[in-house]
């Protein structure tokens, strides 16, 4: 390779090598012999026309090698911009410090063909589609102004990996979209659980705005009232399972409608529990916990304590099973063991070890204090020891908070609840820390009322309220199933799923590569992804498992259009099939979070990269017309030939 | 080349044979022979010529074949086999062809002798050989090779060969454009045809006469409503109608099937009740009923010389919504109070004026009166029926009034009246029959009974709590059919429950002493206005303010007489103080309560008293979960909001309103219960040592086992999987047969709650489309799919949270997680043991603790 400051000459082969050769030899000898005919001739134009031999000679070689020339010698600088460009602050770029960096012209390319310019600029405009294609034709691009929402991060790395050099970018970004700037959702339910959706939005109304959700049927479920740039949630619970369509409205104090956009869920039915209550006393408590989960499809074996050996059993919704006595076949059976202090306590030594080792296999105990327990904590088993409780001066009553998600704890209902005359022992903190000692219900000022602990696999809670059975009898059974939903979900032994999806952050959308992880201890090769609405859209997506977590196993998949997509999973030499679905919305929705989101990828990158006003110097050459050269040696070649046929004596 | 090569090995070959000629003959064999090898080549390519012709013709053959299976929807491999017997059958039969095994020498030879008179029929001499011919035939020989030599040199010979069979191609090429012709217009025809039948069912009518489908050409109703509404008649093209109760529907409608008139057209309802339409002269058919419930139709037709009997319908569904006629509605605006009590030193009289208003008309209205005389065990009761002494029309609505004397009565100072007024409309043929709720006046006497307000509102709360709900559930049901409703309709209706509404309110105002009360409130409670002085955000859980208020409490019903509360002004009754409000400070707040504790010599009470609330007041201070008054209370306050909201039409802002007023309410009602220590003889707690050691002999079972006990309501789980049914991909373009039979469940449910919700007729319009098209795609409605998924989401009920588990995936190495624990336990033994074996030195130790942190971690992991 032969650089020449401004050309630039690949590597010779050897056939070129020997043209050059021939055209040197013949240069050489027809100089020579001009020279020798030209004797008569005046030395300028023997010179002249020695220096025509020379230019077709020249031109002939130029032919032969292909030389290219260097066509910039600086970076050039290019200005983009989004749809929704702001014409002030495009006037308000700098273009001279812009022209004198950049030392060339600038261009001006924009990413929407519906959009143009103001003529004043009087630029040379050009419109692409695709950004990330014109940096593969614009490889020595090292510095961008970008006018508008911003680029996504995806997009700045792939430009990165086109680009001979780190691109520097100046951002200028435009007004911020009204709407919502930040939103999250868990798009899988289980039905009778809340939805919840968290937020933020962003209005030009200075006063105050609402949020309003509203279900599939359109009538509004919620609102809340809120300023700009301030943060929400709201909750509604789906009433059927399947793929619904909420919608999360911004209206402005007016109640002028600012933004609508679409919440996709998916609701399905898990498995009911499997629970075991065993009681040394009947009770309201445990009554009206056994009339829930059996009016709701859950199995239930209620063991009571009438005498000093003997229980009276009641299955509910359980055909049979193993054994009716408080053996380790009968704890593996069963997902909760709800039991009151006393029955704790009255366990023989055998029967602890064994209930010891099926919550270490799993189980999830839920024992409700009573006074037994407080009197006689020290006969607490040592593993439960961390959770013990102590007694206090009175009894009293709390609004018990709980959360749903990990995010927060709420009160869905703000009704008083008696709490027995005790409280848990102060936490050792790294014992907090170590058996994953949890809160799982509290009180507005924090304390505790239900704790839980980690034991092996399982699960231990004890809860400070016995007297839940309240909500029923006042007439709120909404409240009384959620808390005890929430707490069997959260200290049951969970249900064994082969596979996964685990969860994705919403929204997802058209045309973007997706990415989807399966959570599966069973071995799979690839997912089917089908479009709902146009099932001739199938694509075929190769899992990889991952490297640090030996049960993910992830994939990519380009959506085409919006809608729901459904994913299936087949398990390798196997009849399993796993179904799940995945929602994908449209380009022109969530246009406020979008642009948010590019802001701030463009913003992280500015971040990294520094203005600097060294500006890489880049190669770049470009090939040279090789008509030039045929012209001019035709040129030369005959000028040369008219003169020996015309000017020269015979 | 290859030609001239085996001409000259014939040359070569065949010149030894002509050894015993002269030299001459010699080379006129040899140059014969040439000739004749010339002839032969010409035949040679003749003969190839028209091998590939016949090839040609069987493909030809072949193609034809390969178009008319085509349609016959065979395998692939059977067509090809069947297509290529065709072609190698063609060509075979071809290549037998006389024509074509006569191609040879000879046959030439003679040609050329039909083709060149010159030749003297002596063309076939050259290929005999000389030893067979005589001396003469040998000349003649000779003659006719050189002609024949002659037309070889001047391509004479191979103008007269046969050209190109053209004609040969044309029963193959006929064939196969007849073919082709059959393949393009006759099949899709014949098999679009038969498409059409077996989905839609039709009988195959005589198509000579009618060659459309039979379908609804014109339309027109005429709807006349019964007599006694007095409305007129109106007529529609439009199939889908809303029409009174009792009204009489005539159809006449016309279908193009007018030249098929043997054709009997029938109307078809929900239940499958067929009804003959009559054919008149215009050519329209015509139909008259008399209309009673909601239902929906479709036209259908019989062809009588069919043996199909059974109808076959038409695919459009209409729909039929009755509104019912509704009750007269009564009010009463005189006396607004349920309970009148006249003092004895009044005068006996009292007004009754009331305001009826009815859709159609009143027939008539009356007074029920019940007189209650005497006390105690000697109660007597006389039922008597008065009827009003005036009415007046207001446009909409007529006002009853009537005066009356209690001594007109024959009551006494004591007794009791009770009455309602009775309101009939006009319906025919029964009218029906609305009552009043029941006003109490009381003639009081000397001995004056006050009545707690507890004890009171403990007598009618019952009552309330279900006009509360019931107000919420017709609100809901409201803001479901919005969509379908008309506007006027829709505000009609939001209004009548703002009315609803606001009689309620007052209701429980009186009680409470509301201003807008127009009789005295009881003298034992002085309530002073809605005003609520809860600050919001204290928690109320501590039990200081209820402590407090109770005191309070006895302090107002004590002290009787209230004082004026006008200058204080609460900005937001229902959301406590939003600032500013004004009060007016002193000693007293406004209602009366003193703010200065007596006991405080220093003054600082009266300073603060100057400046702030007293919390302690029932009317200001927090809420106590404790008292019922100030829970009605916030009720109340919180009707207002939502009676303006349903005035104003919005339900949907009402809703809120009317589920807190429904739970304030709920908790008044817990509130004022009163849980009183049992006294008397109070038992010991049970030892422990006595307890479970009971007599077991009236035990009869040791276990009891209940199964299916799941509450699942048959709606429930109708919608529930209707709706998964309609979500469900599989079905769009097919319906399985599980989502027929519930959809067809569904179908039959939403036409019995038409009856009182006319509004889900066009649903089950809707259900009953989607089972006839078998799909969920409806080409003549879009919508339809969307619009039934809401309106089943609406009807859902909410669900309560289920008693799931939480789903997770097991690691992959969940099993080795096993051995794990499996190996720890075996390692705390195996300590255990060395422990023991090593005695009190050298002890190795793993708590419990660090054995569940383990545990934990392969847990996590």
């Amino acid at each position: 390779m032969i650089d020449l400051y401004l050309f630039h000459i690949a590597p010779l082969s050897l056939s070129k090598v020997v043209s050059l050769a021939i055209v040197l030899f013949a240069f050489i000898y027809v100089s020579i012999s001009l020279r020798r005919s030209l004797s008569n001739k005046s030395r300028s134009y023997r010179l002249g026309l020695i220096a025509l031999n020379f230019l077709a000679g020249l031109s002939l070689a130029a032919l032969i090698v292909s030389p290219a020339s260097l066509q910039y010698a600086n970076t050039s600088s290019l200005l983009i911009t989004s749809p929704d460009y702001d014409l002030e602050l495009l006037e308000s770029i700098d273009y001279e410090e812009v022209f004198k960096l950049g030392g060339h012209d600038i261009n001006l390319y924009h990413s929407d063909t519906s959009v143009s310019f103001d003529e004043a600029f009087d630029s040379d405009i050009q419109t692409v589609q695709n950004i990330q294609s014109l940096f593969w034709k614009l490889p020595e691009m090292s510095r961008l102004t970008i006018v508008g929402d911003g680029l996504s991060q995806s997009v700045l790395n792939e430009i990165n990996q086109s680009l001979l050099q780190p691109l520097s970018v100046a951002f200028k970004p435009s007004k911020q979209k009204a709407g919502f700037s930040r939103v999250n959702w868990t798009q899988r339910l289980n039905l009778g659980n809340y939805l919840h959706i968290q937020g933020l939005i962003h209005s030009t109304d200075p006063r105050v705005n609402s949020v309003a959700l509203i279900d599939p049927a359109g009538d509004q479920v919620t609102e809340c009232k809120l300023l700009s740039d301030e943060s929400f949630s709201i909750s509604a619970k789906p009433r059927l399972a399947g793929r619904h369509t909420y919608q999360i409205v911004l209206k402005d104090s007016k109640q002028n409608e600012i933004v609508r956009e679409a919440i996709d869920i998916y609701v399905e039915h898990l498995a009911q529990a499997k629970l075991l209550v065993v009681q040394s006393s009947p009770s309201f408590e445990t009554k009206q916990i056994q009339n829930w989960a059996a009016e709701n499809g859950a199995q239930l074996m209620l063991q009571t304590q009438i005498s000093k050996d003997k229980y009276i059993t009641r299955l509910t919704n359980i055909k049979d099973v193993r054994s009716r006595d408080f053996t380790q076949d009968l704890l593996d059976e069963f997902d909760l063991l709800i039991m009151d202090g006393r029955a704790l306590l009255g366990l023989t030594t055998e029967q602890k070890q064994m209930l010891r080792e099926a919550v270490e296999l799993g189980l999830g105990l839920f024992v409700i204090a009573d006074q037994e327990l407080i009197d006689q904590k020290q006969n607490l088993p040592s593993w439960m020891a961390p959770i013990a409780i102590q007694q206090t001066e009175e009894s009293r009553e709390m609004v018990p908070y709980w959360s749903d998600n990990l995010d927060g704890f709420t009160a869905p209902i703000e009704s008083f609840m008696p709490i027995i005359a005790a409280d848990f022992i102060p936490e050792n903190q790294l014992t907090a820390i170590q058996t994953n000692m949890r809160t799982l219900v509290q009180a507005s000022n924090g304390w505790p009322i239900v704790k839980s602990l980690d034991v092996g696999l399982g699960r231990v809670t004890v809860s400070l309220m016995r007297e839940t059975y309240r909500w029923v009898t006042n007439g709120d059974r909404t409240s009384h199933s959620h808390y005890w939903q929430n707490v069997i979900s959260k200290a049951a032994r969970p249900s064994e799923s082969p596979l996964e999806l685990q969860q994705i952050s919403y929204p997802l959308f058209k045309g973007q590569r997706t990415k989807f992880c399966i959570e599966s201890r069973l071995p799979i090769d690839s997912a089917t992804v089908t479009s709902a609405t146009m099932p001739d859209d199938e694509q075929v997506v190769h899992l990889l498992r991952g490297e640090n977590t030996l049960s993910r196993y992830c994939g990519y998949f380009w959506p085409n259009q919006a809608g729901w997509y459904r994913v299936n999973v087949s398990v390798s030499e196997s009849d399993q099939h796993y179904e799940d679905w995945i929602s994908i919305s449209d380009n022109d929705e969530w246009l406020a979070l979008q642009q948010s989101n590019k802001r701030r990828d463009t913003l992280r990158y500015i971040q990294k990269q520094s203005l600097s006003s060294e500006h890489h110097k880049t190669k770049m050459y470009q090939p040279i017309n090789q008509w030039i050269f045929w012209w001019i040696f035709v040129l030369c070649a005959s000028l040369v030939w008219a003169e020996n046929k015309y000017m020269r004596d015979e | 080349m290859s030609q001239k090569s085996s001409l000259e090995n014939d040359l070569s070959d065949n010149a030894s044979t002509d050894s015993y000629n002269s030299n001459g003959m010699n080379e006129s064999t040899d140059s014969i022979q040439v000739s004749i090898d010339t002839l032969n080549y010409y035949l040679r390519r003749y003969k190839q010529k028209k091998q590939l012709a016949y090839l040609c013709q069987a493909i030809f053959y072949a193609v034809t074949g390969f178009v008319l299976i085509s349609f016959l929807d065979l395998e692939p491999i059977l067509q090809y086999l069947t297509v290529s017997i065709i072609g190698i059958f063609s060509l075979s039969l071809l290549l037998k062809r006389q024509s074509y095994r006569a191609i040879s020498l000879e046959n030439f030879l003679e040609h050329l002798n039909r083709q060149f008179s010159e030749y003297q029929e002596s063309a076939q001499l050259v290929n005999q050989p000389n030893e067979q011919l005589s001396l003469l035939k040998q000349i003649q020989k000779k003659f006719v090779y050189n002609l024949i030599e002659r037309d070889i040199s001047n391509g004479q010979i191979k103008k007269v060969l046969p050209a190109w069979p053209w004609k040969d191609f044309l029963i193959p090429l006929v064939a196969l454009i007849i073919s082709l012709l059959v393949s393009w217009y006759v099949v899709p025809k014949f098999s679009s045809e038969e498409f059409t039948s077996r989905n839609s069912e039709p009988e195959k009518l005589s198509q000579q006469d009618d060659k459309l489908a039979p379908k609804l050409t014109s339309s027109l109703i005429q709807i006349t409503p019964p007599q006694y509404t007095k409305l007129p008649s109106i007529e529609l093209e439009d199939l889908n109608l809303e029409i009174l109760e009792g009204s009489q529907v005539e159809w006449s409608v016309q279908f193009n099937s007018q030249n098929n008139k043997s054709l009997q057209w029938l109307l078809i309802d929900a239940d499958n009740n067929q009804y003959e339409l009559t054919l008149q002269d215009d050519a329209r058919y015509q139909l008259k009923l008399n209309v009673q419930q909601t239902t929906f139709y479709r036209f259908g037709f019989v062809d009588p010389f069919s043996q199909h009997q059974e109808p076959t319908m038409l695919d459009n569904i209409y729909s039929i919504a009755v509104i019912r006629d509704q009750l007269p509605k009564i009010r009463l605006a005189e006396p607004s109070q349920t309970l009148v009590e006249i003092p004895k030193s009044e005068e006996a009289n009292f007004n009754i004026e009331a305001h009826i208003e009815d859709d159609f008309g009143i027939n008539s209205v009356s007074i029920l009166a019940s007189v209650a005389k005497g006390s105690g065990e000697a109660v007597k009761f006389r039922d008597e029926t008065f009827m009003f002494d005036s009415f007046e029309n207001l446009g909409s609505k007529s006002v009853y009034k009537k005066s009356w004397s209690l001594k007109s009565l024959g009551m006494e100072p004591g007794d009791e009246v009770y009455f309602s007024v009775i309101a009939l409309d006009n319906k025919a043929p029964e009218p029906q029959r609305n009552k009043s709720s029941s006003v109490i006046v009381r003639w009081l006497d000397d001995e004056i009974v006050e009545t707690a307000v507890e004890g009171i509102q403990i007598r009618f709360i019952p009552e309330f709590f279900r006009s509360q709900r019931q107000i919420i559930i017709e609100t809901e049901q409201l803001i479901a059919d919005r969509k379908d409703l008309f506007p006027t309709v829709f505000k009609e209706k939001s209004v009548d429950l703002g009315f609803s509404q606001r009689d309620l309110k007052e209701k429980y105002g009186q009680y409470l002493g509301d201003e807008f009360g127009e009789g005295p409130a009881p003298d034992s409670v002085e309530m002073h206005g809605l005003a609520d002085g809860y600050h919001g955000g204290e928690d109320v859980a501590q039990g200081e303010a209820s402590a407090g208020l109770a005191s309070h409490l006895e302090h107002l019903l004590e002290k009787g007489d209230g004082d004026d509360h006008a200058g204080h002004n609460h900005s937001d009754p229902a959301g406590g103080h939003t600032g500013g409000h004004e009060h007016q400070h002193g000693s007293e707040d406004p209602f009366g309560n003193s703010m200065v504790d007596s006991s405080d010599l220093s003054g600082a009470s009266e300073l603060i008293a100057q400046f702030a609330h007293n919390h302690g007041s029932a009317e200001i201070g927090p809420l106590s979960k404790r008292d019922p008054k100030s829970w009605m209370k916030r009720a109340v306050s919180v009707m207002w909001q939502a009676e303006l909201h349903l005035m104003m039409h919005e339900p949907e802002k009402a809703l809120p309103y009317e589920y807190e007023a429904y739970q304030y309410l709920k908790l008044a009602r817990q509130a004022e219960k009163i849980y009183v220590k049992r006294l008397g003889f109070e038992p010991p707690p049970v030892k422990e040592s006595n307890r479970l050691t009971g007599e077991l002999k009236d035990i009869l079972t040791y276990e009891t086992s209940v199964e299916d006990i799941a509450d699942e309501s048959a709606d429930a789980s109708i919608i529930s999987v209707s709706y998964q049914a309609l979500n469900d991909p599989e079905n769009r373009n097919k319906l399985s047969k599980n989502a027929k039979k519930q959809l067809s469940l569904l179908r039959d449910r939403l036409l019995e709650l038409s009856e009182t919700r006319p509004v889900l007729i066009s649903y089950a319009a809707t259900v009953e489309k989607v089972l006839v098209a078998d799909s969920l795609i409806l080409n003549d409605c879009d919508q339809c799919i969307d619009s039934l998924q809401a309106k089943l989401w609406q009807l859902a009920k909410r669900p309560i949270s289920l008693p799931n588990v939480r789903g997770e995936v097991l690691k992959s190495n969940i099993e080795s997680a096993q051995e794990f624990l499996n190996n720890i336990n075996q390692l705390n033994s195996l300590i255990l043991q060395t422990n023991d074996d090593l005695g009190d030195s050298g002890q190795i130790e793993r708590s419990g603790r660090q054995e569940s942190i383990l545990k934990s971690e392969v847990r996590n992991d």
